[in-house]
């Protein structure tokens, strides 16, 4: 059967030259750029290396600090109160917010606080970047620097291009050494292999470079440089602060128990005690999903599920009107094209076909028509990858071909196709036969 | 074969009614070959679409071999469409895009025939009106009578008991009838196979067993 609708698609095609043109224009163009946009979420939001785990993890990057005060203070000097007379009383109503400070964390605060979570499989407290400057022959390199822990390789996996990471022995022992990323070895030395063992020089001090990895897409995660931070000036931080520049990360065993420790995170905001010499007495602690982190980016929120959903909700009504308006117009051609054939579909009928029937064959053909358009989509969208790449127009993001980009363009071209199929077949296959024979001849 | 009581079908727009055809009776002898006359709109072609299932009665019944349609869902009517009956359109109504054989073959596509059983029995139908040499050939490549004539082979493919032909001959010269009413008679008489057609011919109505006349929706004869 199906052998027999590839054979009468692909001949309905070739007959009718300037529909399939048209619609293989309008198919191919828009699953290119339907492509390309896939490309960019799977690049920032798949689990990729170095976040192959990112759907076990829990990010902290933020304390938030209040200063809660009673709203109304009264000071009564004598009060009848149930019938018993009160002298010099004090009356608290409501609770007033005075001051807020959000801000990453001191990693000494992590450390006495946020490192001892149940259920947690590993964990890591890194920084954001500090920017530093180094001059090689006259010329100034501009370096972003993230300090980290020993974890921090364990719970990103980074594909080392030579080298390794530091370890345990060489964090505890401050060893100024580092990982840096092939952007800033092509940079410094004009060359992305063979650096390992060289020094690089910046805050003016040399570093022992260990191990190279290339650049990588997740803004959280980015650097040229990557050091211990058992190295940095004042480590590990003021006793007193809880600010700083420090993010943590869980890696829990499952999804499921990523709740739970966001639960806990919950829980042990309320048993943090006031700082000294600060009048910050109530602290919230919000974990954040991988996606919610990324969400975090174009909204801040107290609540980060809610401002996931929206974010999220906002990428897919935008994919979705995208996807729609082609596929709408994709509709209506359909439906010239199969009210043209009616004739076939009378004769069809009258012969024995189902509904079922008709509107397998016509899903079947635009499916066809469909994965034509998608080759050439798919090829159209390489193309336009590779000259976002070129341009960097997107931050630096590398759009990258793999298994589950193509395995999404499959599916997007199979979900195109169905879509745009399905609708006109529907309708042509309620035509009443007599009326459909009445149509065109042959 | 076929018996239809007290059939009538009216056309309801939302200004107009049109009866199409008013309380007829008929039956239909198995291995019989009956025409059915009348002027242009009288109701022929209404007639013989009810009697295939084409379309339905406003009031009456059609029995046909012994089983009464009335009841039937658009699934089973569907089916039985496929196993009881063949139809030849006046306009032949082939697939353009689909060549002589596999045209032919589209009735035992839905009967869920294998492949090689649909080919040869196709083979056999397109034989028996002489067209076998031109089975790849595609519908616009052939002639009137050439197309009808394949039109034939794909009514009778799935051996079905009844052939409904709406002006079989009516495009065709009449050199090219004569060949297609040939077929049709030699297919009733060798086959056995009871045939119902609609024509303006007279000459083509008078080969056939019975003549029945319609005019303005009502069976005078």
């Amino acid at each position: 059967m199906f052998k027999n609708y590839l054979k009468l698609a692909l001949r309905v095609l070739r007959r009718r030259k300037v529909f399939t043109a048209i619609s293989l224009f309008g198919i191919s163009f828009t699953l290119a750029i339907l492509m390309l946009v896939v490309s960019v979420l799977e690049s920032e939001l798949g689990s990729n290396s170095p976040l192959s785990d990112r759907d076990k993890m829990i990010f902290l990057d933020r304390i938030v600090q209040k200063n809660m005060q009673p709203d109304t203070t009264m000071l009564l000097d004598s009060s009848l109160v149930a019938g018993v007379m009160k002298y010099d009383t004090t009356y608290t109503i409501g609770e007033l917010n005075r001051g807020t400070s959000i801000s990453s964390f001191n990693l000494r605060f992590l450390q006495n606080h946020l490192s001892d979570i149940d259920g947690v499989e590993g964990y890591s407290f890194y920084s954001s970047l500090e920017q530093m400057n180094s001059f090689v022959e006259d010329s100034k390199i501009e370096m972003q620097i993230r300090h980290t822990d020993v974890q921090f390789w364990e719970l990103f996996d980074f594909e080392f291009l030579e080298g390794s990471p530091y370890n345990s022995e060489q964090y505890e022992a401050e060893e100024e050494v580092v990982v840096i990323n092939d952007e800033l070895a092509q940079q410094y030395f004009g060359r992305t292999r063979n650096v390992i063992g060289q020094e690089i020089e910046y805050g003016g001090k040399p570093h022992k470079i260990i191990g190279v990895v290339p650049k990588t897409q997740q803004v959280t995660l980015h650097a040229n440089v990557y050091s211990p931070s058992s190295t940095m000036n004042g480590y590990p931080g003021d006793r007193d602060r809880y600010s700083g520049a420090f993010t943590a990360v869980y890696l829990a065993n499952s999804k499921k128990k990523r709740a739970q420790i966001q639960e806990q995170l919950t829980h042990t905001a309320t048993l943090i005690p006031s700082p000294a010499n600060s009048n910050f007495n109530k602290f919230m602690l919000i974990g954040k999903t991988s996606n919610e982190l990324y969400a975090d980016q174009f909204m801040y929120s107290e609540e980060p599920a809610n401002a996931a959903r929206k974010i999220f909700g906002a990428f897919a009504a935008l994919l979705l009107l995208f996807t729609l308006l082609p596929t709408l117009n994709l509709v209506n051609l359909n439906v010239s094209r199969m009210l043209d054939r009616s004739s076939e579909i009378g004769v069809r009928k009258a012969f024995g076909a189902l509904r079922s029937d008709i509107i397998g064959q016509f899903v079947f053909e635009n499916i066809v028509l469909t994965i034509i358009g998608g080759v050439i989509g798919f090829l159209f969208a390489l193309l336009l990858m590779h000259l976002v790449n070129q341009a960097q127009i997107l931050g630096g993001l590398i759009l990258k071909v793999n298994l589950k980009f193509f395995l999404y363009c499959i599916a997007l071209v199979l979900f195109f196709g169905v879509l745009s199929g399905l609708l006109p077949a529907y309708r042509i296959s309620k035509l009443h036969i007599v009326n459909a024979l009445k149509q065109s001849q042959s | 074969m076929i018996s239809i009581q007290n059939l009538s079908k009216v056309y309801r727009t939302k200004t107009i009614e049109t009866t199409a055809l008013n309380n007829i009776n008929l039956d239909v002898k198995k291995g019989e070959f009956l025409s059915i006359m009348g002027p242009s709109g009288c109701g022929k072609s209404t007639l013989l679409n009810i009697m295939g299932l084409l379309d339905e009665p406003s009031k009456g019944s059609v029995e046909i071999d012994g089983q009464s349609i009335s009841n039937y869902n658009s699934k089973s009517t569907a089916r039985f469409r496929n196993q009881k009956l063949g139809f030849i359109f006046q306009s032949f109504h082939l697939i353009p895009d689909l060549n002589i054989l596999d045209n032919v073959e589209l009735p035992l596509l839905y009967a869920k025939v294998g492949r090689k059983e649909r080919r040869q029995r196709s083979e056999q139908a397109l034989e028996s009106v002489g067209l076998k040499n031109r089975m790849r050939h595609f519908p616009s490549q052939l002639s009137g009578g050439q197309k009808q004539r394949v039109a034939i082979a794909r009514a009778i493919v799935g051996k079905p008991a009844i052939i409904l032909a709406d002006e079989p001959t009516g495009n065709l010269d009449s050199a090219m009838g004569n060949e297609v009413m040939e077929i049709l008679l030699r297919l009733n008489k060798v086959m056995d196979t009871t045939i119902v057609m609609v024509t303006h011919d007279a000459s083509m109505a008078g080969k056939t067993n019975r003549l029945v006349r319609l005019y303005d929706g009502t069976q005078i004869q």
